[in-house]
C-alpha cells in the first residue's frame, strides 16, 4: 500500500468521526440553547400507564399538577414506555429527563457506570405468586426442574421473588433458574391450562386475572408485599444526570408535584381510584384496596439491602450503598 | 496490491474498528452507548474463559442446525409428495404463500402456549422461519431443471422417492446450498428475538438470551460480546458453506444451474 | 402385424390447438419397424416427426390411433423404448462417465457384479474406455453423446427412439459419430427409429427411411423410402 492510499484511509477515517463528532456536538449545543434561554426549556417524562407504581404521575398528568409548580417557560412532554430496560436506555441516551424505572433497573445501571441520579422512591410494586398445582402452598415447595414464569429480568416481580427466597431462606441461586420469562397474558393461560409452568409471579394488574381463575386450580401462594417495603422494591423517581444538574428548579418542581399527590392521597382516593380502574381495565374497589394497603411514599428505606441481594445473585458487581450517591443528602429516606 | 488490500474484509474490518474505538475512547460517542472495542473484546476473552457462553452459543447453534436439518426432511418429503400428487403442489403453495411471510415472533405466543417454554418449542419457530420460503425456493429449483431430465427419469421409471432424493437434489444441489445459507440466517434471526421475548433464566438458555439479559441488567459491553459471537458463528457458518459449494458445485461445474 | 415386428404405428392422428384453431401435425399415420431395422426420419421443422417420436416414447398421448411395441399398447414412458435427446447437456454432473452409463442399469436391479460388468462393456462399446472416470464437464459435446447413447442402450430397450442425436454437434464430431453409432446399432442388432432434419444423414443411418412430406396442394403426406442410400438426394427433398 503506497503512501497516497494511506493518506486517503486517514482523511476517511477523520471525515468520519468529524461528520458523528458534528452530530453529538449539534445535539449538545441544543441542549444549551434551550438551558440558556429560559424560555425554551422542555423536560420529557415518562410515566407507565400500566403500572400501579407510577399512579402517582398518572395523577399528577390527569390533574394538570406540573404545570402548576414548573417553572416559567418550561414545556413538559410525556412518554408511556412501560418497560424499565426501555425507559432506562432512552434516558442514558438523553430521550427522557425524568421517568420512573423500576429501582432495581436503577441499580444494575448505576453499576454499569450509566449517567442517571436517583430523585426519590416513587411506590411500591405490588407483586403475587400464583401455582396451578394442588401440592404446591409455598415458595418452598417448588422443585429444582419446575418453571414458574416472570414478565420480565431486572423488574420488581424479579426482585420481590428474590427477595422474599431471601427472607425464607431458600436457595436464591437455584430459584433463580427456574424462572422463565414470558409475558403476563401468556403466562395466565398457560396457569389456565396447566402447560408447563408450575408458578407464576405476577404484578398488578395481571394477578387479578389469576385471582379470578379460583375455579380452575389456580391459587395464590406468596404476597410479597412484606419484603416489597422491607427492600423498597418498586419504582424510583430518576433523572438524567445531566439533565438534574444542569437543572434543578424542575427536578425541584416535579419532587413538589409527587409530594402533593402524596399528601392529597387519602382525600382524592374516590376520585383517583376512578381513574386508575378506568385505565388498568379493573374494578374500582380493587384498586382502593391496592390504594389503601400500599399508599405512595418518596422515602427510600430498603436500598441497601436490595443492593446486597442482587449483590449475593451476581446481578451487581458490588454492593450499592445509598450513602455513596452524590446527591445522598437530597434524597428522602 | 493496492486494489487488493482494499478488497479485503479484514482491511475494512481494522478501518471500522480503529473507528469504533476511538469514536469511544474520545468521547465522542457515551461509552455507555457504545463501550470502546478493546473492552469489549476483553469481556468477550473472560466470557469464554468462564465458559458458559460457549454453552449458550452451542444451545443456539444445536437449535439452528437441528432446524435447519428438519427443515431440510420436510422439504424434500414435500418435494417427492409434489412429484406424486399434483395436486398437492397447488396445496402447498398455497400454505406456503400464506405461512412463509409470517414473521416467527408473530406466532411464538401460540407455539409458547402449545408447547411449552423449552428447545421444543424454539425448534419449532426456527422450523417455521426456514421451512416455507426453503420449500418455495427448492420447488422453483426442481421447475427449473431442464426437460431433458424429468423425460430422462420417466423413460427409466424413476419412482418418486429415488427421483427427488438421488438425482433432484442433486440436480439442484447449488440451490439447496443457497437455501441453506439463507435459512441460516433466517434461524439465527429467529432464534435471537424469540429468545430476547421468551426464555429461560440461568445458565441455559442461547445467545439470544444472553443479549436479552445483558440489556436487561443494563451492560452494553456483554451484548457486544452477544453480537460480536453472532456475527463470528455466521462467517463461520459461511465458510462451511463456501467449502461445501467448492467440494461440489465447483468441482462438477454445475453451470446450468447458476443462471 | 408381421412376426418380426417390434413396433406398429396404427392410425396414429395428433394436433395441436392454439388460440382459434386446430393444427393437425400428424395425420393419420401408419406404419411398422422390424427387429434390428432402423427407420430413418426426415422432414421439415416442425412437422411432426419429433411429436410423433415423443408419442411413440409415451410422453405424449396421440388424439387418436396406438402404438404398439412387441404386440402390447405403449402409452407410457417405460424402459423398453428408450428415448435419445439431442440436447446433450442430459448426464448427471456428480458421476463419472461409467457411473453414468451404470445409473440406467441400476434401474434393471441385476446385482452389483452385473451392473459393474454391463456399464464396462458399454463404456467399451462407445470407445470411451479411457474416460472411464472423467466427470462430464470434462467432455466434449461428441463424447457426452456417446455416455447418453450408452447409457440408453445398457437398458437394452426393445426400442430406441433418437431426435436428432447430433444436430448439437460440429460437422467432424457429426461424421464420426454417425459412423460409430451406425456400426453399434447394427452391432447390437438395435430396432431404432432415427430422426433427422438431415438428407445426407438420414440416408446414410436409416435401412428404411420415412419422410413427413406433402402433396402437391400441400396436404401431408407420407412416402416410405426402401434403401434410401441409393436414392437421389435431389429426389427426395422434393418430397418434403
Amino acid at each position: 500500500m503506497n503512501r497516497k492510499s494511506i493518506l486517503v484511509i486517514v482523511i476517511l477515517a477523520v471525515i468520519i468521526v468529524a461528520i458523528i463528532a458534528s452530530v453529538v456536538l449539534q445535539n449538545n449545543k441544543g441542549d444549551e440553547n434551550s438551558q440558556g434561554v429560559a424560555q425554551e426549556r422542555t423536560v420529557v417524562i415518562n410515566y407507565n400507564p400500566d403500572n400501579y407504581a407510577s399512579a402517582v404521575f398518572q395523577i399528577a398528568k390527569e390533574e394538570g399538577l406540573m404545570e402548576k409548580y414548573m417553572p416559567e417557560g418550561v414545556k413538559v412532554e410525556w412518554t408511556t414506555l412501560s418497560s424499565a430496560s426501555d425507559i432506562r436506555d432512552a434516558m442514558v441516551s438523553g430521550e427522557i429527563d425524568i421517568g420512573t424505572p423500576g429501582i432495581m433497573a436503577y441499580m444494575t445501571a448505576i453499576d454499569n457506570g450509566m449517567p442517571l441520579t436517583l430523585m426519590s422512591f416513587y411506590g411500591y410494586a405490588t407483586v403475587m405468586a400464583y401455582t396451578n398445582q394442588d401440592d404446591i402452598n409455598s415458595l418452598a415447595d417448588f422443585k429444582a426442574g419446575d418453571q414458574i414464569s416472570i414478565s420480565g429480568l431486572a423488574s420488581n416481580p424479579q426482585a420481590a421473588y428474590l427477595a422474599a427466597l431471601k427472607e425464607e431462606g431458600l436457595n436464591v441461586q437455584e430459584y433463580n433458574t427456574m424462572l422463565v420469562k414470558i409475558p403476563n397474558t401468556e403466562a395466565i393461560s398457560m396457569l389456565e391450562t396447566k402447560n408447563q409452568i408450575k408458578g407464576s409471579i405476577l404484578s398488578f394488574s395481571a394477578n387479578l386475572k389469576a385471582d379470578a381463575l379460583s375455579d380452575k386450580g389456580v391459587k395464590k401462594i406468596r404476597d410479597f408485599s412484606d419484603v416489597i417495603e422491607k427492600y423498597s422494591i418498586g419504582t424510583a423517581l430518576i433523572a438524567n444526570t445531566d439533565f438534574y444538574n444542569e437543572n434543578q428548579d424542575i427536578c425541584e418542581a416535579v419532587r413538589k408535584v409527587q409530594n402533593e399527590v402524596i399528601a392529597n392521597w387519602e382525600k382524592d382516593m374516590d376520585k383517583n381510584a376512578q381513574l386508575l380502574a378506568k385505565q388498568y381495565d379493573c374494578d374500582v374497589e380493587d384498586v382502593i384496596d391496592l390504594m389503601k394497603n400500599q399508599p405512595p411514599t418518596d422515602k427510600v428505606t430498603g436500598y441497601n439491602d436490595l443492593a446486597q441481594l442482587l449483590y449475593d445473585v451476581d446481578m451487581l458487581s458490588k454492593p450499592l450503598k445509598l450513602e455513596d450517591l452524590p446527591n445522598y443528602d437530597s434524597i428522602p429516606r | 496490491m493496492k486494489e487488493k488490500i482494499l478488497r479485503s474484509n479484514i482491511f475494512w474490518i481494522v478501518v471500522i474498528i480503529i473507528i469504533w474505538e476511538s469514536v469511544s475512547r474520545l468521547g465522542i460517542i457515551s461509552p455507555y452507548v457504545l463501550p470502546p472495542f478493546s473492552k469489549v473484546v476483553i469481556q468477550l476473552v473472560q466470557e469464554l474463559q468462564d465458559g458458559s457462553i460457549v454453552i449458550q452459543v452451542i444451545n443456539s447453534f444445536r437449535i439452528v442446525l437441528l432446524g435447519l436439518i428438519i427443515s431440510l426432511i420436510i422439504s424434500i418429503i414435500v418435494l417427492i409428495l409434489c412429484d406424486k400428487f399434483k395436486n398437492f403442489e397447488y396445496f402447498t403453495r398455497t400454505i406456503c404463500n400464506i405461512l412463509s411471510p409470517l414473521p416467527s415472533v408473530a406466532i411464538l405466543p401460540i407455539v409458547i402456549i402449545w408447547m411449552g417454554i423449552n428447545d421444543n418449542a424454539m425448534l419449532v419457530l426456527v422450523v417455521h422461519s426456514v421451512v416455507w420460503p426453503m420449500i418455495i425456493n427448492l420447488m422453483e429449483k426442481v421447475q427449473s431443471i431442464p426437460t431433458v431430465y424429468h423425460e430422462l427419469l420417466a423413460n427409466l421409471q424413476i419412482g418418486s422417492i429415488k427421483k427427488v432424493l438421488c438425482v433432484y437434489m442433486m440436480l439442484i444441489l447449488p440451490g439447496v446450498i443457497a437455501a441453506m445459507r439463507i435459512g441460516c440466517a433466517r434461524a439465527w434471526r429467529s432464534i435471537i428475538s424469540s429468545e430476547a421475548i421468551f426464555g429461560i433464566i440461568g445458565t441455559s438458555g442461547g445467545l439470544g438470551m444472553y443479549i436479552y439479559v445483558n440489556r436487561a441488567y443494563g451492560n452494553l459491553t456483554k451484548v457486544m460480546v452477544g453480537i460480536i459471537l453472532i456475527i463470528l458463528v455466521s462467517v463461520i457458518i459461511d465458510k462451511i458453506f463456501v467449502a461445501l459449494e467448492k467440494l461440489t458445485i465447483k468441482k462438477w461445474r454445475m453451470s446450468y444451474e447458476r443462471e | 402385424m408381421s412376426e418380426n415386428s417390434v413396433l406398429k404405428v396404427e392410425n396414429l392422428t395428433h394436433s395441436y390447438k392454439d388460440k382459434k384453431n386446430k393444427k393437425i401435425v400428424i395425420k393419420d399415420l401408419s406404419f411398422e419397424v422390424d427387429r434390428g431395422e432402423i427407420l430413418s426420419i426426415i422432414g421439415k421443422s416442425g412437422c411432426g416427426k419429433s411429436t410423433m417420436l415423443k408419442i411413440v416414447a409415451g410422453f405424449l398421448s396421440p388424439d387418436s390411433g396406438k402404438i404398439i411395441v412387441n404386440g402390447k399398447e405403449h402409452k407410457k414412458p417405460t424402459r423398453n423404448v428408450m428415448y435419445l435427446q439431442q440436447n446433450y447437456e442430459q448426464l448427471f454432473a456428480w458421476r463419472n462417465v461409467v457411473k453414468n452409463i451404470s445409473y440406467s442399469i441400476e434401474q434393471l436391479k441385476l446385482g452389483k457384479e452385473e451392473t459393474k460388468k454391463r456399464a464396462e462393456y458399454y463404456t467399451h462399446l462407445v470407445e470411451l474406455d479411457e474416460y472411464k472416470e472423467a466427470y462430464p464437464n470434462t467432455l466434449s459435446g461428441g463424447q457426452k453423446q456417446r455416455v447418453a447413447f450408452a447409457r440408453a442402450l445398457a437398458v437394452e430397450p426393445d426400442l430406441i427412439l433418437m431426435d436428432e442425436p447430433f444436430a448439437a454437434l460440429d460437422a467432424s464430431t457429426r461424421d464420426k459419430l454417425q459412423e460409430s453409432t451406425k456400426r453399434i446399432i447394427k452391432e447390437k442388432g438395435q430396432t431404432v427409429l432415427f430422426v433427422s432434419h438431415n438428407i445426407k444423414e438420414a440416408q446414410y443411418i436409416g435401412d428404411r427411411m420415412l419422410v413427413f412430406g406433402s402433396d402437391k396442394d400441400g396436404n401431408i403426406k407420407y412416402y416410405f423410402i426402401e434403401n434410401p442410400q441409393e436414392q437421389d438426394k435431389e429426389e427426395i427433398k422434393k418430397l418434403l
